[in-house]
Formats: C-alpha cells, structure tokens, sequence
C-alpha cells in the first residue's frame, strides 16, 4: 500500500505561488473576494507562509508553501465528532463534505491551521463557473474543507491503468502544485518505495518537518535552505 | 352518573400517567441504543472501541440508576394513589367527590 | 405527616396553619400586568434573535464575525457559560440536602428550575454554532466517541435527564397541593397527571424521599463531569493555553461559582416580585454571599496557577496568548474579568456590612458578568495565535451574535416565569416539613455531636 508523501525543496522554491493558484483551479476552491478577504475567510488549500527574521533594514524573509501535512497522528482526526476528516489506507487525510456538520473542531485542532471553512456558500464570477473541475465537489457552504493532495487524481489514474489493462505506477498520480511548479521544487510520490526520490528526500540531512516534537508525523518534507 | 363519569376521568389520568412513565423507557432506550450501536461501529471499524466501550458502560450505570429511581417512585406512588382512590370512592382527598 | 397530607384547600376551620403559606400560590392563582408588560418585552428581543438566527441559516455562519483562524467565538463561550451556570441547581439542592443544611429549603425549587431551563441554551448554542444543523443527526449515527464533542452529547443528555427528575420528584408533593386547589381549565388536568395521585401515605412519603435522596448523590457526579468534559473540548487539543491540566477543575470551579451568582440574583428578583422576603430572607442571601465569597477565592487560586505557570514556563506560543490576554488586544477583556470575578465580589462579601442582599446581588450580576468574559477570554486568544504565522486580524462579533446571546437570555427569563405561573417557585411542603420537623430532628443531631 502507497504512502503517500511530498518534498518541497525550499532552495528551489521561488515563493511565486503557482501551487497556490494551481490548486485553486484544480479543487474548485472559491475565489477570495475583498470584504472576505479583509476579514481573513479566504480559502486556501496550500499557503504561502512568511516568517521574518531580524529587523528591517537586515531581515531575512522565509517564505515556504504548507499544504496539508497529512499527518500519521492527525489530531484534526481525534476530534471530528462524526468522522468527517478520516485517513484512507494510502495515508491521505480526508475530507467527507457529505457528512460534515460544520463545528470546526477540526480546524481549531490542527497545529498547522491548513483547514478552512465555507462561512458562505462559495461562489465564482459567472464567467470562471464554466472552468470548475467536474472531477472535484463543489462544497455546500457550512462544511470545512482542506488540501487531500489531489485525491480525485488517484481515482483517475486507476481508472486509466485498468482501461489498458495495467497496474497504476506512482508518478502517474502528482497533485496539483506538484504538477504545476515552474521550479520543481515539489516532489511528490510513495515514502513507503525505499527508491521513489521522495523517500531518498526524506532521509537527506536538509529534510526536516514542521512542528516536529508534536508527535503529528506528517508526511510533508521540506529541504532546508542554503545547502 | 357522577361516579361513572370520575371513573372514566381516572382512568384517562392514570392512562396518561402510565404513558408518561413508557415515554421515559422510550427514551432511555434510545440512548442505549445509541451509546451501544456506536460501540458497534467503532469495534466494526476498528475506531478507537476502548473510547467507545468506556462510555456507553458509564452511560449506561447512570442511566439505569436513574430509571430504578424513576419506576420505583412513579409505580409506588400511582399504586398508592390508586388505592386511595378506590378507598374515598372516586377522588384522592378523604371527604371529595 | 402534615405537611405531606393533602390541603383540603380554603374554607375549612382549621386554615390558619394552610394560609400561612399563601403568598407561595398567589403567583399561581393571579397574574399582574407587570408580568404580562414584562413578559411581551422579552419576547420582542426572542424574536429578533430568531429573525438574527434566520439570516445565519440563510447565508451562513459568515453573517457572524468568525473567521479563519478564530473559528469559536460567541457561541461556544455561550455554550460553556450556560453549562456552567446549571450548576445551581446542583450545588444547591443536591450538596444541601445531603449535608441537611436546613436553610436550603425555600431556595431548592428555585436553583433545580435555573438548571433544567439552561442546559437547553447551552446545547442550543452548539446547535446554533454548527455550519449544517441541518445535519444534526449525522452525530447521532455516525458519531464517535473519541472525540470529545461526543462525550459532551452523552454527558450533558444524562445531566438533563437527572436535573429535570431531580427537580421533579420534589415537586410531586406540590403538584397535589396545588390539584387540590385547583380543578378547571387546563391546569386542573395537567396538575391531576403530574401529582400521580399523590395522597401522602406513608408509603408514598418514604419512597420519594429514597428516591430523592438516590438522584442527590447520584446527580453529583455527573454535574462534575458535565463541565469537566466541557473543558476537555479545549484541554483535549494541543493548542497553547488550551492545552492545560487544570481546565477540568477549572472549569468545574467556575461552573459552581457562575451558578451560585445566577441563583442569587433570581432570587433577589423573585423575592421583589413575588413578595417571597419571608422565604427569600437576609439569611439565605448571607450564606449564598459566603460560598460566593469561597468561590471568588478559589477561582483567584485556579486562574493564578494557570496564568503563572504560563508566565514561567515562557513557552514562545503560548507566550504569545498570554501576553495578547495580559497586554494586547484582549487586555480590556481580561482585566475587566480579574474585576468582575474577584475585586468587586471579594470587596463586597468579605465585608459582613456590605454583605447584604444589595451587595450580594451587586457581586452576583459582576461574577456573571466576569465568567462571560472568562470562557471568552478562554476561546478566542488561543485561535489567534495559531503555532505557524498566519494572517489573523481581531474577531469583531457582528449583531447576529449578541442578539443571540441576548434572546438566550431573554428566552430563559421567559421561560423561567411561565413555570413560576405553573408551580410554585418555593417548595411549599419542604418548608412546612422544616417547619415541623426540622426543629426536633436539629436538636437530636447536636446531642450526637457535644458530649453528654
């Protein structure tokens, strides 16, 4: 069974944010618009994360996209109270839209703040709607919603590898943001395949994961900085 | 007439006193079946049973102290009250009709 | 015994002994027009809160001033504070009656009634915090027990049903004074079921009092528990200052305390309305005025513990909470909370002079007011202050929320005093029983307890 995990290089990360509009795109996230941006509801399944180091005029600005860890130990799964956000056997963190009731527990849970929540019922100029993914859920307003590392992706490369008769092979299946970075500085595959370069990432002396010591064991890697 | 007419009253109030009763058990049923239908579910799906069984017993001890509480002092008292019906001829108060 | 024995009602010789008790049923028999006047007026507020709730089921929680990360607000500090404010009636009742404080007698029904009505606005604060209500039911089939909201389901069903037989069986004996009394209209009927033919025998009589005396112990621990695992919702996470040892005797504390303020100034109100100064006396509110003394104490005790360890622990994120409760943005809310919770009661009861009904009413209205505060000083500052850096502003609650809050308020008032018009708001055959009885039965305690 595939485990599956990222690496993003943050050498190779030019922080210009294709992945986050990719994703947009590809999930059928709505588009933010002023007053909710303003009040801080916008939804973004992979983020842009600035920390400032120093003081101006000598600061150092690290910027890194935070996806969904998709944790071993989710604490955003403890306490759904109805099982809405699961984890699948391939380890990715799931989101059941049908049968969330919308109590946010979840979202105030998770360490990393990667969930977001439908305050209204989403909507898109009338001119983007003709653009929305069919293969991804429009989500009702009142549900939380969060990066699943394109799970919908995993449904269709299967169906294809069984049209032609064959076994799906791994780096058919990429989300998104992986797909989309100009850079490449976004691998993504199986961390249990000893060979697959997510694994080899994932033991490099640069990798290091976010929020490490709280046991969450996420499996989004990053590469550190300056090699 | 009259006699007729309180007992067909009584028994009207002793019916609603007895359903009132039925609808607590009603109840209390419901949440034992909720309680250990979610035991079910998380020993089915291997989701954390021990959360689940811990719980529902917990529940499950109160809830049946609280129903002994209930019947013993619903079926004493409506018992007593009809005795005493039945002794004054028609109405719980010696001397009223 | 007398007490117990049926009231053959007015017009008999010997009513001396029944009439002195007749300002209990007058609140039964008439109606005043201050409380229709009043009683119209909160319903206005009850309907614009519904008008309020209507909105936010048309476009969604996004009418109310929640956003990401602040996802609580209002309504789960509402939550909490309702929960912690039922438990009055525990306190009261249940811990007075077993160690037979005699002074418990006329204040009983009063606190039993506080408990039942807000258990139901605490759950409809979580209902009314849900994105999909519609979709209430998914819980019950699909719910699961490692998730602390699961335990507060089942903890705070059971703790309704024990406070709403607890505040039953003790008004049988009522009921049947009162079906005695009276025999028409829609009340005549409803009276006859609920006494469940009570005749006071003896049988009946000993019965009850086992089965009252089971509920007071047994509705102990599950009060405990209720506000416990209300707690855990927060203390369960690993968010920093939720994620604390001491939030469930925290809350416990703080729910007792809440609940001893709410009884007081119910009663102060029923007391000036109802014309109750014989019942509702200066001793009840004295002894009320020193457990809230003891409480505000150890409130003082849990939140400095809390707030120290914080404070010298110096954990970066949860620094940061700390210092936006102590200095920041949610400074006002804060140090108004350390006013509210301990200057201004402890000033007051500490004081045996200004330890009058006045006072006592004056600290109670602040005590409710500072643990407002305190559950949501609790809430929100953690949710701004997410581990990683993340764009958050302030949460503003918008109109909807408070006219939620206040419609809670008002609902329960309204509520509260329809039953004052159904049953007696003083136990009246608790207070003749102590009349009778209490005196021997007082006096055989003490030659057990001093040397012959």
């Amino acid at each position: 069974m595939s485990r599956w995990g990222m690496v993003i290089d943050l050498d190779k990360c030019t922080a210009c944010q294709a992945c986050v509009i990719a994703c947009q795109i590809e999930n059928n996230v709505p588009p933010p618009n002023p007053e909710e941006a303003a009040l801080s509801r916008s939804i973004s399944w992979i983020r842009m994360v600035e920390r400032i180091e120093g003081e101006y005029p000598h600061i150092k600005s690290n910027l890194m996209p935070v996806p969904c860890m998709q944790c071993e130990h989710p604490p955003c799964i403890k306490v759904c109270p109805v099982g809405a956000t699961n984890k699948t056997k391939e380890g990715i963190v799931d989101q059941i839209y049908g049968r969330c009731i919308g109590c946010r527990y979840c979202a105030n849970a998770c360490p990393y703040t990667v969930k977001s929540m439908n305050w209204y019922k989403p909507a898109w100029p009338k001119e983007m709607m003709n653009s929305l993914n069919p293969d991804v859920t429009v989500r009702p307003k009142g549900v939380v919603e969060k990066c699943v590392f394109c799970a919908h992706r995993i449904q269709r490369a299967k169906d294809r590898a069984k049209a032609e008769k064959r076994e799906m092979t791994p780096d058919e299946y990429m989300p998104a943001c992986a797909e989309t970075c100009p850079s490449k500085a976004i691998y993504f595959g199986d961390l249990d395949d000893k060979d697959s370069i997510v694994s080899k990432f994932a033991r490099s002396p640069r990798a290091f994961r976010l929020l490490e010591e709280l046991g969450t064991e996420p499996n989004v890697y990053y590469l550190r900085e300056g090699a | 007439m009259k006699e007729v007419n309180t007992s067909i009253e009584n028994k009207v109030v002793l019916s609603v006193q007895v359903s009132l009763l039925i609808c607590f058990y009603i109840f209390a049923a419901g949440v034992f079946t909720f309680l250990w239908y979610a035991v079910y579910r998380s020993v089915v799906e291997n989701d954390h049973p021990v959360h689940a069984v811990v719980l529902a017993s917990v529940i499950t001890f109160a809830f049946l102290i609280l129903t002994s509480v209930v019947t013993m002092v619903f079926t004493v008292v409506i018992k007593e009250g009809q005795k005493k019906v039945r002794e004054n001829g028609g109405s719980v108060n010696e001397g009223e009709m | 015994m007398e007490a117990l024995k049926p009231d053959r009602g007015l017009g008999k010789e010997e009513k001396v002994t029944e009439v002195k008790d007749e300002i209990l049923y007058q609140p039964i028999m008439k109606t005043g027009r201050g409380f229709y006047i009043v009683f119209a007026l909160l319903s206005l507020v009850v309907l614009f809160a519904v008008f309020a709730y209507f909105r936010q089921i048309k476009y969604g929680l996004g009418v109310t001033g929640l956003n990401s990360p602040i996802f609580w607000g209002v309504y789960i500090t509402n939550f909490v504070f309702f929960i912690g404010v039922s438990h009055a009636g525990t306190l009261i009742s249940a811990i007075l009656r077993i160690s037979k404080a005699e002074w418990r007698r006329s204040i009983t029904r009063s606190a039993e009634v506080i408990t039942v009505l807000v258990l139901f606005f605490g759950l409809g604060n979580i209902l009314i915090d849900l994105g999909r209500i519609d979709r209430v039911m998914v819980v019950l089939a699909h719910g699961r027990f490692q998730s602390p909201l699961l335990w507060d389901v089942v903890s705070i069903t059971t703790y309704l049903t024990a406070s709403a037989i607890y505040l039953y069986l003790p008004l049988i004996p009522d009921i049947a004074l009162l079906r005695n009394r009276i025999k028409g209209g829609f009340r005549g009927p409803l009276y006859q079921v609920l006494a469940l033919g009570w005749a006071g025998t003896e049988k009946q009589i000993h019965y009850l009092e086992k089965g009252i005396a089971i509920m007071a112990v047994t509705v102990l621990p599950i009060a405990v528990s209720v506000h416990t695992v209300v707690s855990y919702v927060f203390s369960m996470t690993i968010q920093p200052m939720w994620h604390s040892a001491i939030f469930g005797p925290y809350f416990v504390a703080g729910a007792i305390f809440s609940g001893i303020a709410a009884i007081i100034v119910a009663m102060a109100v029923l007391r000036r309305v109802y014309h109750l100064e014989g019942y509702f006396r200066e001793v009840h509110f004295n002894n009320l005025g020193i457990l809230l003394l003891v409480m505000t104490c150890l409130w003082l005790y849990f939140t400095f513990s809390e707030y120290i360890t914080v404070f010298y622990g110096a954990e970066p994120d949860e620094i940061k909470v700390f210092m936006e409760k102590f200095t920041g943005k949610y400074a006002p809310h804060f140090w108004i909370m350390v006013v509210t919770c301990f200057i201004i009661p402890f000033t007051i009861l500490a004081n045996s002079k200004t330890r009058t009904i006045t006072g006592t009413v004056i600290a109670s209205i602040s005590v409710n007011i500072g643990m407002w505060l305190e559950r949501y000083t609790i809430v929100v500052p953690t949710l701004m202050h997410p581990r990683l850096p993340y764009e958050t502003g302030m949460y503003s609650p918008t109109w909807v929320e408070w006219s939620i809050l206040a419609g809670c308020f008002a609902l329960f008032a309204m509520i509260y005093m329809v039953f004052t018009k159904l049953f007696p708001i003083v136990s009246i055959w608790e207070v003749q029983e102590g009349r009778e009885k209490a005196h021997d039965e007082v006096a055989e305690r003490l030659r057990t307890y001093l040397p012959s």
